[in-house]
């Protein structure tokens, strides 16, 4: 009930100013409108939409909601996120969508845990970035990282 | 009696809590407002389709309430295309958009230029809103849709009067007294100094739209209201106003700012100031009274329609000359307007700064000594108010004084 209510409340203020908000995960204030990322990561379940930092912080997150989700991702793309689906419990992603993961503390989650429409995508992101061994990740191994997490999480 | 005359103002309604002593007390603002148009109903319009697109606002459950800094969201759809993922029609995402709220019915009320911003999914979008007063609204959207060039639409909204206050609400911008001497006295000149202080990085506001020639009016009235000034102070470029000013008795005085932070809009911002010395030498009660004269020129009150709360009314100003007893229709601009009219409920933080539609209509009206304004009475009580026109030289200012009952 607890979790439920402080979902109600972070929809809330997400409707009174959807961008002035913190990551109802990590805490961290929402990004939006960055050189590299168009917007931040958005859950809806029927009419009801919440507002995430980065995807890491979603999946970590989901085990609150009960029903099916959808998740839009900002991808390299303004206005075309990476759109995810939980439906009975079980995840999908478009064809070709490949995610990073490799933040070492959330202040840089939302540069680095984050989905690609494609490989060239992703691969054009980490060399500008320059992220050293950064893995093109499938939804599946993104998930297994996530989920099973060795020193990356707060 | 009442409910026949007629004024308007538009009011916002939150009370600040201030101290009994009211020197240095900083209140925030109430309301504004500038030119109103005689009043036409409102058609809101939240839906437009334009071309294969379609926009909808969507507006928050209860409605718009002025004096709440709110995010409202619109939806931009390709009506030739399902999408793929919410019901209806295809999102639009992607578009760069600007915004620009004004309100129709008051010409020469600075225009807010909203933020526009992408929401996460495709084709949400919303604005960082602000509605200074109650009334009614225009929201002119430009979009530049990726390979489709740049589309014009606009909303109408209707914006109901501010909530009542709640304990954490913060308004926007503060008005400031800097250095107002505790012992200040009557008869004595002082140089008032203010500064408008923005509520969320507490940085002195230096950027400000002009509204009818001026970047501030400076609004002063004795707690009673029956003591009023309106005058222009200038600034300084770390943003501080100043005028000197002599006050004329011993009392609290409400200080009121009428500006508008640039591309926020119009707004009234209120604080007080003391003043020591001998008391009030005029009647410090409201007394109703429709007729009011100054300098040999005399004003008749009334309203077009009966008063109702939270409505727009049309307020009209016969004007003679008080000798002859002949219409004064020899009334020439004063700060770019026929007239202005300050409307001040009698608690003294619900203020209206009106000023007559600049159409050929009322431009003939004036010329027969008729000047007609618009407000809104937010709720009930006595309010003063002082119109003002210039006439043989002068400004003149004209005290009435109605009650508006529910």
């Amino acid at each position: 009930m607890k979790r439920i209510l402080i979902a109600i409340l972070v929809l809330l203020s997400a409707l009174a100013f959807s961008h002035e908000g913190d990551c109802p995960y990590c805490k961290l204030p929402l990004v939006q409108n960055t050189k590299d990322q168009d917007n931040e990561v958005v859950v809806k379940f029927g009419n009801k939409r919440i507002e995430y930092r980065c995807v890491y912080c979603v999946f970590k997150d989901q085990k609150r909601y009960k029903t099916d989700l959808i998740v839009y991702a900002p991808s390299e793309k303004i206005g075309e996120p990476v759109v995810l689906k939980r439906t009975a419990g079980k995840w999908t992603a478009p064809d070709g969508a490949v995610f990073l993961n490799t933040f070492k503390k959330h202040a840089d989650c939302a540069e680095l845990s984050r989905a690609f429409s494609s490989r060239a995508a992703f691969d054009k992101y980490v060399t500008d970035k320059k992220l050293i061994d950064a893995k093109a990740l499938s939804l599946l191994e993104f998930m297994d990282l996530v989920l099973k997490p060795v020193g990356t999480d707060k | 009696m009442l409910t026949t005359l007629a004024i308007s103002a538009v009011l916002l309604g939150q009370m600040p809590t201030h101290s009994s002593s009211l020197s240095g007390a900083l209140s925030t603002l109430k309301t504004t407002v500038v030119s109103v148009n005689p009043a036409k109903p409102l058609t809101q319009k939240t839906k437009i389709s334009f071309g294969k697109y379609q926009a909808e606002l969507r507006l928050p459950e209860g409605g718009l309430f002025a004096g709440e800094e709110l995010d409202v969201e619109f939806r931009v759809t390709d009506i030739t295309q399902r999408d793929p993922v919410e019901d209806g029609f295809k999102g639009v995402g992607a578009i760069e958009a600007t915004a620009v709220v004004t309100m129709p019915s008051m010409m020469g009320m600075p225009e807010v230029r909203a933020k526009v911003h992408r929401e996460g999914v495709p084709g949400d979008y919303g604005m960082e809103l602000y509605f200074p007063h109650g009334g009614e609204y225009q929201i002119d959207l430009s979009l530049n849709i990726p390979n489709d060039g740049t589309k014009k639409i606009s909303f109408r909204v209707d914006v109901k009067d501010e909530k009542p206050a709640t304990a954490t609400k913060v308004a926007p911008y503060k008005l400031k007294a800097i250095d107002w001497p505790k012992n200040a006295k009557a008869g004595m000149t002082t140089n008032l100094r203010l500064r408008v202080i923005d509520s969320k990085t507490g940085s002195v506001q230096t950027a400000f739209d002009e509204a009818h020639t001026m970047r501030f009016h400076l609004l002063i009235a004795s707690k009673d209201l029956n003591w009023f000034v309106h005058e222009h102070p200038v600034m300084d470029p770390k943003g501080t106003w100043s005028l000197p000013i002599k006050f004329p008795a011993g009392t609290s005085y409400w200080v009121y700012g009428d500006v508008a932070p640039a591309g926020k809009g119009s707004r009234v911002l209120i604080t007080s100031v003391n003043v020591q010395g001998p008391k009030p030498s005029w009647n410090t009660k409201l007394t109703l009274s429709k007729t009011g004269t100054d300098g040999g020129l005399k004003g008749l009150l009334s309203t077009l329609q009966p008063i109702e709360i939270g409505r727009s009314t049309t307020i009209q100003v016969k004007l003679f000359n008080a000798k002859t007893g002949a219409p004064a229709g020899d009334t020439v601009k004063w700060l770019g307007a026929a007239g202005h009219m300050m409307i001040f409920h009698q608690d003294g933080q619900t203020v209206v700064h009106s000023h007559p539609a600049e159409d050929a209509e009322n431009e003939a009206l004036a010329k027969r000594g008729i000047v007609r304004f618009s407000g809104r009475f937010p709720k009930p009580g006595k309010y003063k108010i002082y119109a003002q026109f210039d006439w043989n030289g002068k400004v003149r200012t004209l005290p009435f004084t109605i009650e508006v009952t529910k």
